[in-house]
């Protein structure tokens, strides 16, 4: 399972420290300059350690190309102590798979306490790019539907089984050249950029999204969907039990040269604006808008940072 | 051909609505109408409701989707504002209408209101305005996109009522298949969304109320987080289908 392989790889990279100091001399016996010894190097230890952790972070994954699509990703803990989010892309650059089934993207977004949510998360993604690779199917709408209904199936036995709560958002996407179907759960994004312009392709499934629809028809003050405390629970999740209605599209979304689609969680997108990240992508290779929206993350230096993980897909 | 709709009539963020809509299938053919009420004083939805009024009486009267037909019922609903009209309140009304017939159609529209029409999910025709935002962009000064956020777009240059003969915009569209889907709509509608939103919905939607539900929900964030004071938003979304006596099974 090499792309899944992959996965792993590009999670949690660690970045040692730059330059280390030696340990001055002192004139003591030899003794205590031994004692002393140990004990500077256990502090170098301590100190490597701390500086790891602070700096823990993935390097964007090195990023893939073949004639119709380049790819790269960010994947970020934020200031989080752990992970939650997962992704998985397939090998753009296996040109069997491509002719066969085309590319495959998704991210998932973990809910859960005691790491449950990076397994949930890490679970949909391993069953995305095993089905993705061994499945038959060529219609790529049955495709994404079977695949997260699967990963529904799995997740919802997972959680009965242990007896953990839990659940995860998902957004996935099929693309051929000139062509893009998805699929979402919950309140991670997709996204097309064309000509400067960044246009959500699936709707959140949160109690905002309700508010929004039923206030503009009139059937509850605006008042409320702005202030409601619970907009921002999630309607839908993976792991919730038995989902029907999926956000996806049913007829192809045709792609353009120059179009790029970014999914992304939505550690991205609660601190950057829709503005700021269609700036940050315009014109620019997948790599360095990765990069990009990296720094601009960092930089604002939000409280709490969520863990934020994105894919940017450029459409050659 | 059959055809299914949804619509919606909506203040917005406004007191009164002077928007009106009406779609329906009749023995003569398929109409859907917007008309949105302007001037006045206020006393815009008087006209807009002349105008659904007029047209849709007309075209079960006449049945006709010629160029001659459609221009009398744009006569007959300019009469109609006009009897509507005192010397203080001179309200008008735009009007964006689609009349089918088997499977040809005709989009007829003054004003401002939209007709889009989506050929195999992509957007194959619109419109175009009668308004001073629309002039510029056929002078190439700005592009179509640009229309919304234009300082003079409530600046409208045709609508019923104003007392001249009326000249609509009338375009024949090719013989309709069975995955074609119309949007008409008044500009508090189209004007907080883009093409692409509207193409994106509608590749997600089993049938024209889905499709409307998306599209509102994408209009009511944008007003919320831009704080905008919207206008009268109305639309009629129609799907067509083939005529056929076998139940289809609809795949969610």
């Amino acid at each position: 399972m090499d792309s899944f392989h992959r996965v792993c790889l590009w999670s949690g990279t660690v970045i040692p420290a730059a330059g280390l100091k030696k340990a001055a001399a002192y004139h003591f016996p030899w003794a205590l300059a031994l004692g002393g010894g140990v004990l500077a190097l256990c502090l170098l230890a301590c100190l490597l350690l701390f500086l790891c952790r602070r700096r823990r972070k993935s390097l964007p994954a090195p990023g893939q190309q073949n004639p119709h699509f380049a790819a790269a990703c960010l994947h970020h803990t934020g200031s989080r102590s752990d992970q939650q989010d997962s992704y998985g892309i397939s090998d753009l650059t296996n040109a069997a798979l491509f002719q066969r089934k085309g590319l495959l993207a998704v991210i998932a977004d973990g809910m859960g306490g005691l790491q449950g949510g990076a397994e949930i998360s890490a679970r949909i993604i391993a069953h995305f790019l095993s089905a993705f690779s061994q499945g038959n199917q060529t219609d790529d709408a049955q495709a994404l539907l079977a695949m997260a209904a699967g990963a529904n199936d799995a997740i919802n036995r997972h959680l009965a089984s242990s007896g953990h709560r839990g659940g995860s958002t998902l957004a996935a996407a099929i693309l051929r050249p000139g062509r893009l179907f998805f699929i979402a759960v919950g309140d991670s994004r997709l996204y097309l950029l064309r000509e400067g312009t960044l246009t959500q392709l699936n709707r959140d499934h949160t109690l905002q999204s309700a508010l929004d629809e039923q206030a503009i028809r009139g059937e509850i003050p605006l008042s409320e969907a702005e202030n409601e405390p619970q907009r921002a629970a999630l309607t839908r999740y993976i792991g919730m039990g038995h989902l029907t209605a999926w956000d996806r599209n049913l007829r192809p979304l045709p792609l353009q040269p120059g179009d790029t689609v970014l999914l992304m969680t939505d550690g991205v997108f609660h601190t950057l604006d829709e503005t700021e990240i269609a700036s940050l992508c315009k014109g620019v290779p997948p790599q360095e808008a990765a990069r990009r929206v990296e720094a601009a993350i960092l930089a604002k230096r939000k409280p709490g940072q969520d863990n934020f993980t994105a894919i940017f897909i450029a459409c050659l | 051909m059959e055809f299914v709709t949804a619509s919606c009539c909506l203040p917005g963020c406004r007191q009164s609505n002077e928007d009106a809509v009406f779609s329906g299938s009749f023995s003569v053919g398929f109409l859907a109408i917007v008309a949105d009420g302007l001037g006045g004083h206020g006393h815009g939805d008087a006209a807009s409701q002349a105008v659904v009024q007029s047209i849709r009486h007309g075209f079960m009267r006449d049945g006709s989707i010629s160029p001659e037909g459609i221009q009398r019922l744009f006569e007959d609903a300019e009469d109609a504002v006009r009897r509507k009209q005192t010397a203080s309140c001179r309200m008008k009304s735009t009007a964006a209408i689609l009349l089918c017939q088997g499977d040809q159609a005709v989009s007829a529209h003054m004003g401002d209101s939209r007709l889009y029409y989506f050929r195999d999910g992509r957007l194959d025709f619109c419109t175009a305005d009668h308004s001073v935002p629309q002039m510029a962009v056929f002078a190439g000064e700005i592009s179509r996109k640009d229309i919304p956020s234009h300082p003079d777009r409530n600046r409208v240059l045709r609508a019923l009522g104003s007392g001249e003969v009326p000249r609509p915009d009338v375009t024949p569209l090719p013989s309709l298949g069975e995955h074609d889907a119309f949007l008409l709509c008044t500009d508090g509608f189209w004007s907080l969304l883009t093409d692409l939103e509207m193409e994106v919905d509608l590749s997600k939607s089993v049938n024209p109320s889905q499709w409307l539900g998306y599209l509102l929900t994408r209009v009511g964030r944008r007003v919320r987080e831009d704080k905008i004071n919207a206008d009268n938003l109305s639309a009629i979304a129609v799907f067509c289908q083939a005529d056929s006596p076998v139940e289809r099974t609809l795949v969610l």
